[in-house]
């Protein structure tokens, strides 16, 4: 185990895997990936539908065993059976549909059952339920009942269950697609908050740059493999073919690079607004 | 075939600790030809506003008139609006039951009692609109990627024919790429003439799409208008906590650091122009 | 809402005397009242019986009128029943349409099946009416604990239970919208014959069975992220107590049965 600052919590080393249905057919969904998720970052993965990135997600918490090369997480291997339940605690994760991960009738029994699961004493349940609830500003709503609560609030529901388990990382696959953005916005502020605060590790997979660029680092997925690792800032700089990979610009990359075909002096890989407010009035000041 | 609700309420679960007022007093025109998008937060009551246009919901209160007619519980007259109003609901992929694509876009036009070359017709017709390659329509709709399935879906409700199409949330959950060209289709369809009417949170759908916009707020109709007419209604907006297309908060934001952008902009093309005009008229007035 | 009309598995969250009792006084109330139902043969008892339910129902806070709402969509099963039973049973004829005869005996049957299940199912409803379902299945889980020694997965059923409940609502929504979208293409789910009604059936059941099944993959997943692995060394957040009340609510319950079974 390595309990350094920047140190390397989960490594794809050359891993792959393969869906095998019956004999024959074989999709080989992830290619031979190196990929280091180091502890407290905030790393995004996006890629279009297809592209494998929800597989990659699941190797990261031993739900799928790599069918190639091999995955470490925290020192551990992922293919050691023995290390499953110490993985598993380690990278906490929440799925794309709200409705469907919630076991539970009452928002607190959710936030119970990762901590039943692991056999912690009935006593101590109530602090780590109160404490965490209260962090992630879900404490007035306890004895709510999922079903009845927002897709946004379920998403966060399950990173609460996720969080009472004291983990190292959290996965989003794809969690905030089916929400609308209010939604959107309050999972991302939520996980942002816990990267940020409890120095928590962070993957946020989604098919939307303008969300993936708000993050340390931003890794694009295509066809199986990782297509750029990058900083947001470098992302469009290294001749990214986006349409080909079918995923989009945030608007202000757009609006810059079409500026740029006008003959305009912007830079065309601006991707946060406060850039971009900033190379507009640079270019009136020039004037 | 304009639709008009008139006053419309609607409360489920009249009479039990669920009751809930879904809709108060709401009353909303679509022209033919028009494309209507309606907003409103979760729980505003747009899925149950478009559940009256074509009588899967009838109002408590109030009146719906299609093409002149009073929406009733006449089950002959029931089958004819739901023929000519086409409704997709969210996730239409859900509904998929046929063993083949081409049999499950068929099942509408068979309820219609069409002969098999005229259901052969539609089927080809709905899945061109859509954009679903032939070789897919032997296939069962189960093996398909999700934005495909959601084309079968789509195509499904088309081939029905009806003049009026209800989408609610149409691009949710698709990608970039399945998102751009769903939307062209629609739009396609609205040029093609085909009335359409969206329920959707996003903005930008909304930008590209519709005329008009309809606002929801708690079952009311908080806002109306043109698209660009609700889109400069910032405060209005910001107070039901729903957003503008980003483009438009782009130059909302230019617009606070003195940059004479307008606000009615709301696509990165129309973004682009305005931008140029503002940056060239500068150096216009500088030369000058 | 398609839920909404479907009073059976229900919960109205309340904080009255009844909504407060173990849930295993009030699953071991309704067993003995099930049972007690089935062992009466006689009028009086079935109106001392539905004394007993009209006063919980009192106490409960709940509405009658609901209560009977709830019965409407078993209504069809008790007519059967009640019809069955009432041209079935052979005895002295009273009078007959066709082939059909009904008997004075049979007509007498015919009543007690249907104070029988009204009964039953207005009370059973009650429960779940009172009972958080996670109360319910935790009661369960303890009733079943002494049987675990002879094989009997206690923590599993009840886990399949807090699972079926958690998703019945969920189910019905995704019903009513898949029906809704089906009849948006023309389906018609309620003319035809047996036959043909059944078959009209499969756009919407096959569409279900997907979705549920879809969503059981979900949650098998998500359990297992969440190093779900069977009863084995797991602990409980909710420990239930026996309090004065449920030993009230027994002594009470008890007396009532009795009641109805010397009247």
């Amino acid at each position: 185990m390595n309990a350094a600052g920047n140190a390397s919590l989960i490594s794809f080393r050359k891993a792959g895997f393969t869906y095998r249905r019956g004999e024959e057919i074989e999709v080989p969904a992830v290619k031979g990936v190196d990929l280091d998720i180091h502890r407290g970052e905030f790393l995004a993965i996006v890629g279009s539908n297809g592209s494998g990135k929800s597989t990659l997600a699941k190797m990261m918490n031993a739900l799928l065993v790599p069918t190639e090369g091999e995955v470490i997480v925290d020192g551990m291997p992922t293919d050691e059976e023995a290390n499953v339940w110490d993985i598993r605690r380690t990278v906490g994760m929440v799925f794309q549909n709200p409705g469907n991960q919630l076991v539970s009738t009452t928002v607190e029994e959710e936030v119970a059952f990762g901590l039943e699961n692991l056999g912690v004493p009935t006593a101590e349940m109530h602090g780590v339920i109160d404490r965490v609830l209260g962090e992630i500003g879900l404490a007035t709503m306890r004895r709510r009942e999922p079903h009845n609560l927002s897709g946004g609030q379920k998403q966060r529901v399950a990173i609460a269950a996720v969080l009472a388990m004291q983990p190292e990382c959290i996965v989003m696959d794809e969690a905030t697609s089916m929400l609308d953005p209010a939604g959107r916005r309050d999972v991302l502020e939520t996980v942002r908050h816990l990267c940020r605060e409890r120095n928590l590790a962070v993957v946020f997979i989604t098919h939307f740059m303008e969300e993936a660029v708000q993050a340390d680092r931003v890794v694009v997925f295509h066809e199986g493999a990782v297509a750029v690792d990058a900083e947001p800032k470098t992302v469009f700089g290294e001749g990214l073919d986006l349409d080909e990979i079918g995923l989009d610009v945030p608007v202000v990359t757009a609006l810059s690079r079409g500026l740029g075909e006008l003959g305009f002096d912007v830079d065309p890989t601006i991707t946060e607004m406060e850039e971009f407010v900033e190379a507009i009035c640079r270019l009136r000041s020039r004037t | 075939m304009p639709i008009a609700l008139e006053n419309v309420s609607y409360t489920y679960a009249p009479g039990t600790p669920w009751e809930h007022v879904a809709l108060s007093e709401v009353t909303v025109r679509i022209e033919d030809g028009d494309f209507l998008g309606i907003v409103g937060p979760t729980g505003s009551g747009k899925s149950t506003l478009v559940q009256h246009m074509n009588g899967l919901l009838f109002p408590s209160d109030g009146r719906v008139v299609v093409d002149g007619d009073e929406v009733g519980s006449d089950r002959k007259a029931l089958r004819d609006l739901r023929r000519k109003v086409g409704m997709v609901f969210q996730y239409p992929e859900h509904q998929l039951f046929e063993e083949t694509v081409w049999a499950d876009i068929a099942f509408g036009p068979k309820n219609l009692d069409l002969d098999e070359e005229e259901i052969a017709r539609r089927v080809r017709w709905a899945s061109e609109s859509v954009g679903l390659p032939e070789d897919i329509l032997e296939r069962s709709p189960f093996e398909l990627s999700g934005g495909q399935m959601r084309r079968v879906a789509i195509a499904g409700v088309l081939a029905m024919q009806g003049s009026v199409l209800i989408l609610d949330e149409p691009t949710s959950g698709l990608d970039p790429r399945g998102r751009a060209s769903l939307v062209e289709q629609l739009r396609a369809l609205n040029q093609a003439g085909m009335t359409m009417v969206m329920v959707s949170h996003s903005m930008e759908d909304m930008a590209l799409l519709v005329n008009r916009i309809v606002v929801l707020s708690e079952g009311r109709v908080a806002l109306a208008g043109t698209k660009r007419e609700v889109f400069t209604q910032l405060e209005a907006l910001e107070t039901l906590s729903l957003d503008v297309p980003r483009v438009t908060q782009v130059m909302l934001r230019l617009r606070g650091e003195g940059v004479p952008v307008p606000l009615d902009v709301m696509t990165v093309n129309e973004g682009i122009d305005a931008l140029a005009a503002a940056l060239r008229g500068e150096k216009d007035h500088a030369s000058q | 809402m398609l839920r909404n009309s479907v009073t059976i598995g229900q919960y109205l969250p309340g904080n009255s005397l009844v909504h407060r009792l173990d849930p295993r006084t009030k699953i071991l109330g309704v067993l003995g009242y099930v049972v007690i139902l089935f062992l009466i043969r006689d009028f009086a008892g079935y109106g001392m019986m539905a004394v007993i339910t009209v006063l919980t129902a009192a106490v409960a806070r709940l509405p009658l009128k609901m209560l009977v709402r709830g019965l409407r969509p078993v209504l069809f099963i008790i007519v059967l029943t009640v019809t069955l039973n009432a041209v079935m049973t052979p005895g002295e004829l009273l009078w007959s349409v066709g082939p059909f005869g009904v008997t004075r005996e049979g007509l007498f049957q015919a009543a007690i099946m249907a104070c029988r299940l009204l009964l039953l199912i207005i009370t059973t409803s009650m429960l779940t009416l009172t009972t958080a379902p996670i109360d319910l299945t935790d009661g369960l889980e303890y009733l079943m604990g002494p049987f675990r020694r002879i094989g009997v997965p206690a923590h599993e059923l009840a886990m399949m239970m807090t699972i079926a409940l958690r998703f019945i609502p969920t189910l019905l929504d995704e019903a009513e919208r898949i029906m809704k979208a089906q009849m948006a293409r023309g389906a018609d789910f309620q003319s035809g014959g047996f036959i043909q009604r059944a078959k009209n059936m499969v756009p919407l059941l096959v569409p279900l069975f997907v979705s549920a099944f879809r969503r059981a993959d979900d949650l098998a997943l998500a359990m297992e992220a969440r190093c779900y692995r069977g009863g084995e060394g797991r602990s409980r957040f909710k420990i239930l107590k026996l309090g004065p009340s449920d030993l009230a609510a027994g002594l009470v319950m008890i007396t009532g049965f009795f009641a109805a079974l010397v009247v």
